[in-house]
């Protein structure tokens, strides 16, 4: 554990980005378990499991895969009863026969929108690593406040043809993509 | 002074509204407590029901997520919640999540509990609770708020009925005081009715009233009038009535009722009943005005004669006369006798007829039972033949009316029990010495077994019209005992029998009935005088047409005329007792006795001696040629025959 944060610490150095690790472990607690909430949940299957993708750029390799070690390690194989499968692919390896469950995106500077159009003709749900990616069309993101904030992107959620549970939409806290200054300050 | 206890009216009106307020308040008061406790009650479990359900899914999304502080933040939320006392989070149902405590439920905070599951969001089971703790205690305060709001109410309707009440008592008072005036009205007076300026329904009461009172009190004053005229009549009538009922209309003297009054008003006296004798033959004879002539005359003479006493008229020939003291005997007597006298030399003129009249007097001194003893006092002069006679204890008469009575009784009781019966005494031929016929003699049988003669009872039964029915069983029994028996026998009868029609027809069926015509001799009772002859001889006749026989007992004795006597068409004479039994000592009975068989002879009848009672009597009997004898020597009566 600790080399991998000395290795993400190193990495992020270099490339300038920064992954907060708190942030990066409450999402992988929460965001699979969120796509849970999307109603009829079986319809998240992929090739009978639920595959939760995470998409990166090349500099993010590190960090991908440790959010997939993460994932691994928190539900090893299945999740709330369902098979679960974490994934690691590049912006620039999707393409529509790319099948999964969930899209983590990480930062890209080129390669968002494009996912995001993808995810949207798929219905797939996407989960951003900060709030501001929320302008390029993502559903989710996490944010830690003075305590946990899911925010979900009232505007794309019409675009992704997606329902969640009800319950979900009572403690997410929405937001435009078009009005930046519904976004809370980093 | 005896209350006039009432039931007020408007009390009543009052406690009536009083008690419908009450018991409709009371009602009201319950239904509502019962139902806003349990309206209250299902609004607040309600309420928390619904905290509870809003607060569950997103309560069970934070879980499901382990949003932590989303889960506290919620718990906090509902903690500050004034009614929730706790609020605790429990996962699995028994890892406590989160818990808040403010109070606990049952010590002394009034509350109830709200459990709710918390259901997993993808799953869909339960899998975390949620329990909240909810006070009651502002139910409470409501309900005592309620309270205090419906005794307020109360309070205001008590104050409503209290000046209600004083309200009817005002508007009822005059009709108190119509009531006190109308109670205190008498009649021929004003009704004092108090002044009502009231316009309303007991000023029409008042107004009425007076209008009433006042056609009452000239139908009062008319009424009055005509009690008063009635009252005059009345008292005329009456005056007349009295005088009519106190006073003989022919003499203008006090009548019997009057002197019964006056006789009741002293406790001494003398009283004089004075009876005119044969006065039914001069009104038969002259006519009933020369009657009263006769009563006028006499009513005169008494008033002259005895100016000190009352005088009265009491029936068709008797007067009375009544002293207030009681006179010396010796005054009385010659009194009396001289105003006989003057009676008796009174000749009163009528129509050119010279009328006479005797009187009979009965005196008496006592006025205790006067008339009584008066009359019983007049009897006896009669029965002695005396002018007066003055009423003695000696006459013992009362003891006379209670034997008469005793008697009656025993006769009447005899007859119903069958003890009067016949007994048969034979009658011998003289010349035979054998039995000739039987007499049936009728006896009274007492309970003790006397056997009791008719002497004891033959009066008696006179006086109660029980005499025929005495000679009806004796015939009967005697023709049933001599049916179908060879014997002769002879049955009494009296002249007033054979003079009444129904004994007559009784004594014809029972001779043909028992069919001893041929047997039986009926002796005709000559010692009380025959007067109606031409009955008797058609009753003869007709008896003698069947074939019996017909004696004149105790011949000798009465005082008939012998002449007729012998022209009834009888068989026998049947010589009397007192005449037979003297026969060996008296000379003057042997030369009567002689005389009767003498005229026997020369008329073809048959003489019986009766009473023969010795050898000696029977020898002379004999000696006299009399064809048959009979008496206690040759033979005592007996209930049957040999």
């Amino acid at each position: 554990m600790r080399v991998v944060v000395l290795l993400l610490a190193g990495w992020i150095s270099l490339h300038a980005m920064y992954y907060n690790p708190l942030q990066l472990n409450a999402q992988t607690i929460i965001f699979p378990k969120l796509l849970l909430l999307k109603k009829a949940p079986k319809s998240l299957l992929v090739d009978g499991r639920i595959r939760f993708c995470i998409l990166y750029d090349p500099e993010d390799r590190t960090v991908a895969r440790h959010i997939v070690a993460r994932l691994q390690r928190l539900y090893p194989g299945t999740i709330e009863g369902y098979p679960f499968e974490a994934t690691m692919l590049q912006y620039d390896d999707i393409t529509e026969d790319t099948h999964v469950s969930a899209l983590l995106m990480l930062y890209s500077e080129h390669g968002t929108a494009r996912a995001v159009a993808y995810a949207q003709r798929h219905g797939i749900v996407t989960f951003a690593y900060d709030v501001a990616s929320l302008q390029n069309g993502l559903l989710f993101a996490l944010g830690i406040e003075r305590s946990t904030v899911i925010y979900l992107n009232r505007n794309a959620l019409s675009k992704y043809k997606i329902q969640f549970s009800d319950a979900l939409y009572q403690i997410v806290r929405f937001v435009d993509e078009n009005a930046s200054n519904s976004l809370p300050a980093e | 002074m005896k209350m006039h206890q009432t039931a007020s009216l408007p009390n009543k009106v009052l406690a009536s509204v009083v008690l419908a307020f009450v018991i409709i308040f009371v009602i009201i008061y319950f239904v509502f407590r019962q139902t806003n406790e349990n309206a209250l009650y299902t609004v607040e479990q309600e309420k928390a029901q619904m905290i509870a359900d809003t607060v569950a899914p997103l309560l069970a999304v934070d879980l499901y997520l382990d949003l932590d502080a989303k889960t506290d933040e919620i718990i906090r939320q509902l903690s500050a919640n004034p009614s929730m006392l706790a609020v605790k989070l429990k996962k699995d149902d028994h890892d406590i999540v989160s818990e808040k405590k403010k109070f606990k439920c049952g010590n002394g905070a009034d509350c109830f509990y709200v459990h709710q599951h918390l259901y997993h969001p993808v799953t869909g089971k339960p899998f975390a609770s949620l329990e909240l703790t909810y006070s009651s205690a502002h139910i409470k305060q409501l309900t005592h708020r309620y309270n205090i709001i419906f005794i307020s109410i109360l309070g205001s309707l008590a104050l409503l009925s209290t000046l209600f009440a004083f309200y009817l008592r005002n508007s009822f008072m005059p009709l108190k005081a119509i009531a006190a005036a109308a109670r205190r009205f008498r009649p021929g007076e004003p009704l004092a009715l108090p002044v009502c300026a009231k316009k309303d329904e007991i000023g029409l009461i008042a107004d009425a009233l007076k209008e009433m009172n006042a056609r009452i009190t000239d139908y009062a004053r008319q009424q009055e009038n005509t009690a008063h005229l009635l009252e005059e009549e009345v008292g005329k009538k009456t005056a007349q009535l009295r005088h009519q009922l106190y006073t003989d209309s022919l003499t203008a003297l006090p009548n019997r009722t009057k002197l019964m009054v006056d006789i009741d008003g002293l406790e001494t006296g003398t009283l004089v009943l004075v009876n005119i004798d044969d006065f039914k033959q001069i009104n038969n004879f002259y006519g009933h005005i020369a009657g009263d002539h006769v009563l006028l005359q006499l009513a005169r003479v008494l008033a002259q004669h005895c100016p000190e006493m009352k005088r009265y008229k009491l029936s068709a020939d008797e007067f009375a006369l009544l002293h207030d003291n009681t006179l010396p005997y010796e005054e009385v007597e010659t009194k009396l006798t001289s105003l006989i006298a003057r009676i008796e030399a009174l000749v009163i003129m009528y129509m050119g007829a010279e009328l006479t009249i005797r009187v009979t007097a009965g005196i008496t001194r006592e006025l205790y039972k006067g008339m009584e003893k008066a009359d019983i006092a007049l009897k006896a002069a009669r029965t002695r033949r005396k002018p007066f006679f003055i009423y003695d204890k000696s006459l013992d008469v009362e003891h006379l009316y209670e034997q008469n009575m005793r008697w009656l009784q025993r006769l009447k009781s005899a007859i119903d029990e069958k003890r009067i019966v016949p007994y048969y005494q034979p009658i011998f031929d003289n010349e035979s010495d054998t039995v000739k016929s039987y007499e049936c003699l009728i006896r009274l049988i007492e309970k003790d077994g006397t056997i009791l003669q008719p002497k004891h009872f033959l009066a008696v039964s006179k006086k109660a019209r029980l005499y025929h029915r005495l000679t009806h069983i004796v015939v009967e029994e005697s023709c049933r005992y001599f049916s179908g028996r060879s014997e002769a026998f002879s049955v009494n009868l009296s002249v007033d029998d054979i003079t009444d029609e129904k004994t007559v027809m009784f004594i014809q069926d029972k001779v043909t009935q028992y069919g001893v015509e041929g047997q039986i001799t009926f002796e005709i009772l000559e010692s009380e005088g025959i007067e109606n002859y031409q009955e008797v001889s058609e009753f003869i006749q007709r008896m003698k047409h069947l074939g019996c026989r017909f004696a004149i007992d105790d011949f000798g004795s009465g005082y008939s005329n012998f002449e007729h006597l012998l022209h009834l068409d009888i068989d026998f004479i049947k010589i009397d007792g007192s005449l037979v039994q003297n026969l060996d000592t008296d000379a003057n009975s042997l030369l009567i006795v002689e005389a009767i068989v003498n005229i026997a002879e020369k008329r073809g009848l048959q003489c019986i001696a009766e009473f023969v009672h010795n050898a000696a009597v029977l020898e002379i009997v004999k000696r006299l040629g009399i064809h048959y004898a009979q008496g206690f020597y040759l033979g005592e009566p007996k209930p049957t025959i040999p």
